[in-house]
């Protein structure tokens, strides 16, 4: 084995740097990817300002909770620089929370709280405004709660003495830790639900793909090793042609192994998302085997690469991960090599059918030098 | 060394090779010709093991073909027609490579006198950048890394120059007389394979090749 590394050495270090840009592909466009794709979900968040004029817990609250909606992108700024880009249509809609608001929330008077700015090009004035002003009610019956538990105090002889405010954050306390309601995001054929991460997208899905068609690019190896005129010396060697390329299939496996589980580390410390190690290394396996097979089947490596690309947008289509069309035909599910990886499990039956091809293609090669 | 017992190579619809016998002694370099398509890389691929005869046999130090392959494949070298080494790598690159694949372990000092023993000097350079002559050593002397007994060479000096040429023949011909390797040898020059082989088969049908050689008094078996 030793030996086969050395010559496999000596063929790759000819093209160590393509081969870096190859293998660390997969790893760079997926991040590039999730970049791209959360820039432009930013960028598609509906611009609006928000103006302060009250420096008060509840108005910072209430601006606290318009940005946390991923709908919105919030700028706070001055009444005056609100209005003129309101004009130049850098922003979508205005919202002010004028002075008083803490008050007016706490006695329970929900008018002149809020004033609202748009244009004739406002799309999304009229949702957005709806949320926020849902924020105020819910803050408002917040307020009023409490008035009504200070006022049971008061009637009960309480000895506790609760702070209006006391009450209000306690309330939100319990609603953060008893949410009335929850909500599980799960694919059709999942059994778990998703767990949730910071991202929109999870970048192990984005890495499945390109890994699967950087992979078979990068085994073309084994159509100039095929073709090359080196091969009639191998019956006068102490490996046979099989079992030496079986041997190179085994140290690809092996190097991308140790990228992927770099690219794991990578996921972790960037997106917090996991990857079970058991599935990711079944489904190195099958692609490497699956690889193999392929491009040995189609014996050119032009026509590889364009069979590499197809392949890949067939998968893309028939996961239904990038498209809105996800086909519950059982057969086509079957047939999705990365099925099982995108659902978190090993990847099994396709790692068994690559398995029985190379012992196929193994034997028919065995009976060429025989 | 090499006895070859009335051996035929037939496909369903064309016959290569007629019952052909003969024995080739230990040092001897013995020439092999004939027009083309006449069988002689047939019989050259037959001799390697690397091709089935249809009928007859085959001994090697007494060592049938049949019974004794992978044990006699140790003892070949095949210098192929074509110039079978990695064009990307170096010249010494190629001799570590097929080094680390051969029954024999050589150091690289090893590898190398190979190399200069043949005139082939330019031990760093890529492949690419050699003369065709330098290629074709290159393709010899890879043959040469596990020390083998006897020698297949299918036109080994076809396309290069005479001084490579000449070069290569005092190679093989020292490797017969100094070391008693045995050397099957292939080729469409006449006055190179008169000039180096001992004896020399002619196969197929064309008496050309046969009459051209009793002219220049060699020994010639015909077939």
């Amino acid at each position: 084995m030793k030996d086969i590394i050395y010559t496999r050495f000596l063929l790759l270090k000819k093209q160590s740097f393509s081969l870096t840009c190859w293998i660390l592909l997969p790893l760079l466009v997926t991040v590039g990817f999730v970049y791209i794709a959360e820039t432009a979900q930013d960028d598609m968040n509906v611009p609006i300002g928000m103006v302060l004029e009250e420096d008060s817990s509840a108005s910072h609250l209430l601006l606290e909770a318009i940005e946390d909606s991923s709908l919105v992108s919030v700028t706070s700024l001055s009444e005056r620089e609100a209005i003129r880009k309101l004009e130049q249509h850098e922003l979508d809609s205005v919202f002010i929370i004028r002075a008083g608001y803490e008050e007016n929330i706490h006695n329970g008077n929900r008018k002149n709280v809020l004033t609202s700015y748009y244009s004739d090009r406002s799309f999304a004035y009229t949702p957005v405004r709806e949320m926020i002003v849902s924020i105020i009610q819910q803050d408002t019956g917040r307020s009023k709660a409490a008035d009504a538990v200070m006022n049971l105090e008061r009637q009960l002889n309480g000895e506790q003495n609760w702070a209006i405010d006391e009450i209000i954050e306690k309330s939100r306390q319990i609603e953060q830790e008893e949410d009335l309601l929850q909500n599980e995001f799960r694919y059709d054929t999942d059994s778990e639900p998703i767990a949730p991460s910071n991202t929109l997208w999870n970048p192990w899905i984005i890495w499945a793909f390109a890994t699967m068609l950087v992979t078979i690019l990068l085994f073309d190896w084994v159509i100039k090793e095929q073709k090359t005129k080196v091969r009639v010396r191998f019956p006068f060697t102490k490996i046979t042609y099989p079992a030496y390329m079986l041997m190179n299939v085994f140290i690809y496996l092996i190097g991308l192994l140790f990228i992927d589980l770099i690219t794991a580390l990578v996921f972790y410390f960037v997106y917090q998302v996991t990857i079970n190690i058991l599935s990711l290394v079944t489904f190195r396996m099958m692609i490497c085997l699956f690889a193999f097979l392929f491009v040995s089947l189609i014996r050119h490596a032009y026509a590889s690469y364009v069979a590499a690309i197809m392949w890949t947008l067939v998968l893309i289509v028939i996961s239904g991960t990038f498209l809105p069309f996800s086909p519950n035909n059982q057969l086509l599910q079957w047939l999705n090599p990365l099925r099982h990886f995108l659902n978190g499990e090993p990847t099994t039956f396709w790692l068994g059918i690559c398995v029985i091809g190379m012992i196929i293609w193994y034997v028919k090669e065995g009976k060429k030098y025989a | 060394m090499l006895k070859v017992t009335n051996i035929t190579k037939k496909y369903p619809k064309k016959i290569v090779l007629d019952p052909l016998s003969f024995e080739i002694e230990r040092g001897e370099i013995v020439g092999l010709v004939g027009e083309n398509g006449a069988g002689k890389s047939t019989l050259l691929q037959i001799l390697a093991t690397t091709l089935k005869p249809t009928s007859g046999d085959i001994y090697f130090n007494e060592w049938s073909y049949q019974k004794y392959k992978s044990k006699i494949r140790r003892k070949i070298g095949f210098v192929p027609q074509d110039i079978a080494v990695w064009e990307e790598l170096t010249v010494k690159e190629n001799m570590v490579f097929f080094e680390k694949l051969a029954w024999e372990n050589k150091s690289t000092s090893q590898l190398q006198q190979i190399c200069q023993d043949m005139h082939l000097d330019r031990w760093q350079d890529p492949v690419k950048n050699l003369s065709g002559g330098m290629k074709r050593k290159l393709n010899l002397a890879i043959s040469f890394i596990h020390d083998p007994d006897l020698l297949l060479l299918d036109e080994p000096t076809v396309g290069i120059d005479l001084k490579s040429r000449k070069e290569i023949g005092a190679y093989l011909r020292e490797q017969a007389t100094t070391h008693n390797k045995t050397i099957i040898y292939t080729s469409h020059d006449m006055d190179e394979i008169t000039a180096l082989c001992d004896r020399i088969i002619t196969i197929g049908k064309d008496p050309f090749y046969k009459d051209l050689l009793k002219e220049a008094g060699k020994e010639v078996l015909s077939f």
